[in-house]
């Protein structure tokens, strides 16, 4: 809308940090993820770092259709699916014309997985998303194991069963030397993380862009008030069907991202353990906030991977240690221990998260700062 | 010239009808309050005239301006020029003033601009990057208004608009409602149980009382019979 600029107060550096903080925000947090995560200290490997950022743009897209609209998706997997399947399809057996493996054939699956997610979600969503919340819940769970337990059948040996697709799925453009990717092109070589850093960026700044334009906003009213909202002259029905179609295709391009990270396509992402951890995740990080799935997704996978790694706790530090427990008999649990986590953020403030603490912990520090000078 | 006709409304839930027959008309650009006691059935009759999904119209025809209501899906209808402010949770909580205003204009056929409604709500226009869950219940109804406003409908229907609100900011909302009816000609039907502050603004007065139109008065007639007040509003 034209008034939109215009609405703000304008004027100064404060007001224009305001306006842009979030992505001020994303581009630190993408210079600063990887050197944080992979340090020795940490958890001392690089993969994990570009793996963040592709979770962490899927809850994004989920949380588009849960925490902005108010429809809890039970069967994000699939989408994610269309992206992960249909790129990794085309490499490997190529189609019509285009030839198996080449940099084309990719670009055109990415294409093709892109719009067929956009018209398999709109279609969807036309039919369940009148159905009320718990029927959406259940349909998209239903819908997400048909397409499981398709794709676990193997039609014409296409996408590789219960085995997944392992071999011959990634364009020439993708360099693999001993566990790293590299992207080989125009002569360049761009290093993965760096890579999916820009996908991310990319697509993270567009949910921006979707979830502060009157589009998003008229979203946020339908998750809050339907009843008003439909009052006010607002098409909720509409609104929610082209919900779940970006949705549908932010978690899809995440898809593309992560087939490319794990050379291949696995079923275990379709699975209804990829939607129950989504649902997790952005919960856990707090569904009210933009950067709430952006600290879930990072908490889970940290916790994840810091957990499972970590069993000798050496204090203060590795090199002079004055006490050393071995915490590897507690941390076999690790799945219970992210759980209680869950419980406790869940029973404590439901839609805030994480993020959600994290920001009113701000927020009263900076009270006191000015309580403080005055 | 006649901007609602409601004629032989008959509504209800599923725990039993509530609305045995109601008629009432309003006039362009007036001002006009639906009184009743308790659970006489004036919610209901806002409801099914902005087509809420719940009650269910069970029979009887409700004209806006030339078109039948019955069977519109209530989006369609606010976009004809009809403004509804339900009772309770009347604003999106996590939308700021400007976004609560924005949204009505963004989904309103001929709506007003953000700068005139902020005009004429000088407390508003202090506070348009407030979210609506920070603030009191008196500012929240004024915003609720003022979102109402800015679709720049012929009509508003307004549910309970006192209710629960400080005696000033009561005053402060009935000089809002008669300029807006007033000044920019708007028609208002208003469902009140305080009917102090219902006879300080409207003109005319609908009684209800189990579910069917007992009176049709005007302020004056209103004030001076003390039997009808007694029997059917108990004040």
């Amino acid at each position: 809308m034209s008034g939109e600029s215009t609405d703000r107060a304008t004027g100064g550096l404060p007001s224009m940090f305001e306006r842009y903080k979030i992505p001020l925000g994303l581009v630190v947090l993408v210079v600063a993820l990887r050197p944080l995560i992979t340090s020795e200290m940490v958890l001392g490997y690089n993969a994990i770092a570009s793996k963040m950022l592709i979770m962490m743009l899927f809850v994004a897209g989920f949380n588009l259709l849960f925490g902005y609209t108010g429809l809890l998706s039970f069967g994000h997997a699939m989408f994610l699916g269309f992206g992960i399947y249909i790129p990794a399809i085309l490499v490997l057996n190529g189609a019509w014309v285009l030839p198996a493996g080449g940099n084309i054939t990719f670009l055109v699956g990415v294409i093709l997985a892109l719009a067929a997610v956009a018209v398999y979600g709109y279609l969807l969503g036309t039919l369940i998303v009148g159905m009320g919340e718990i029927y959406f819940a259940l349909l998209t769970l239903a819908f997400s194991q048909a397409i499981y337990f398709i794709v676990l059948r193997n039609p014409g040996e296409l996408t590789g069963g219960s085995n997944g697709l392992t071999q011959g799925t990634l364009p020439d453009f993708v360099e693999q030397t001993r566990g790293e990717i590299a992207i080989e092109a125009f002569g360049l070589s761009l290093d993965w993380y760096w890579a999916v850093a820009v996908v991310f960026l990319l697509g993270m700044l567009a949910l921006w862009q979707i979830v502060r334009s009157p589009f998003g906003r008229s979203l946020v009213a339908v998750s809050e008030n339907e009843q008003l909202a439909r009052a006010m002259g607002v098409d909720t029905t509409s609104y929610k069907i082209w919900s779940v179609t970006f949705s549908g295709v932010f978690s899809a391009l995440a898809g593309v991202l992560l087939m490319i990270q794990n050379s291949g396509a696995a079923i275990e992402n379709l699975s209804v353990f990829t939607s129950g951890d989504t649902v997790l995740m952005a919960v856990l990080g707090g569904v009210n906030y933009f950067f709430g799935p952006v600290v879930g997704a990072f908490s889970w996978l940290f916790v994840e991977d810091f957990l499972t790694n970590f069993e000798l706790w050496q204090f203060p530090l590795s090199e002079v240690t004055f006490v050393t427990v071995d915490l590897s008999d507690i941390l076999v649990y690790w799945q219970f221990l992210l759980g209680a986590l869950f419980v406790v953020v869940v029973l404590t403030a439901p839609e805030e998260g994480i993020w959600g603490y994290i920001r009113s912990v701000a927020s009263w520090l900076r009270k006191r700062m000015q309580q403080v000078r005055a | 010239m006649t901007l609602l006709t409601v004629e032989n409304l008959e509504a209800g839930y599923e725990t039993g009808q509530v609305l045995f027959g109601v008629d009432l008309v309003v006039e362009e650009s007036e001002l006009v309050s639906l009184l009743g006691r308790n659970g006489a059935g004036k919610t209901t009759t806002l409801r099914s005239v902005a087509g809420a999904a719940e009650p269910t119209v069970l029979g009887g025809e409700i004209t806006f301006g030339s078109e039948q209501l019955a069977g519109v899906a209530p989006y369609s209808i606010a976009q004809r020029g009809l403004s509804f402010v339900p009772e309770a949770r009347r604003c999106f909580p996590r939308l700021t003033v400007r976004e609560n205003i924005r949204l009505a204009i963004n989904h309103a056929s001929d709506p007003k601009d953000l700068e005139t409604v902020l005009d004429f709500f000088p407390e508003l226009s202090e506070m348009r990057e407030k979210q609506a869950r920070n603030m009191s219940g008196g500012e929240q109804q004024m915003l609720a208004i003022a979102r109402a406003l800015a679709a720049n409908p012929q009509l508003m229907l307004l549910d309970e608009p006192f209710e629960g609100l400080a005696p000033y900011i009561v005053r402060r909302i009935e000089d809002i409602i008669a300029e807006i009816n007033d000044q920019q000609g708007i028609a208002v039907l208003l469902v009140e149980q305080n009917v102090a502050a219902a006879v300080a603004v409207a003109d005319r007065h609908y009684i209800l009382d189990e579910g069917r139109i007992v009176e049709s008065v005007s302020t004056t007639q209103l004030r001076e019979n003390e039997e009808m007040r007694q029997r059917y509003l108990g004040v």
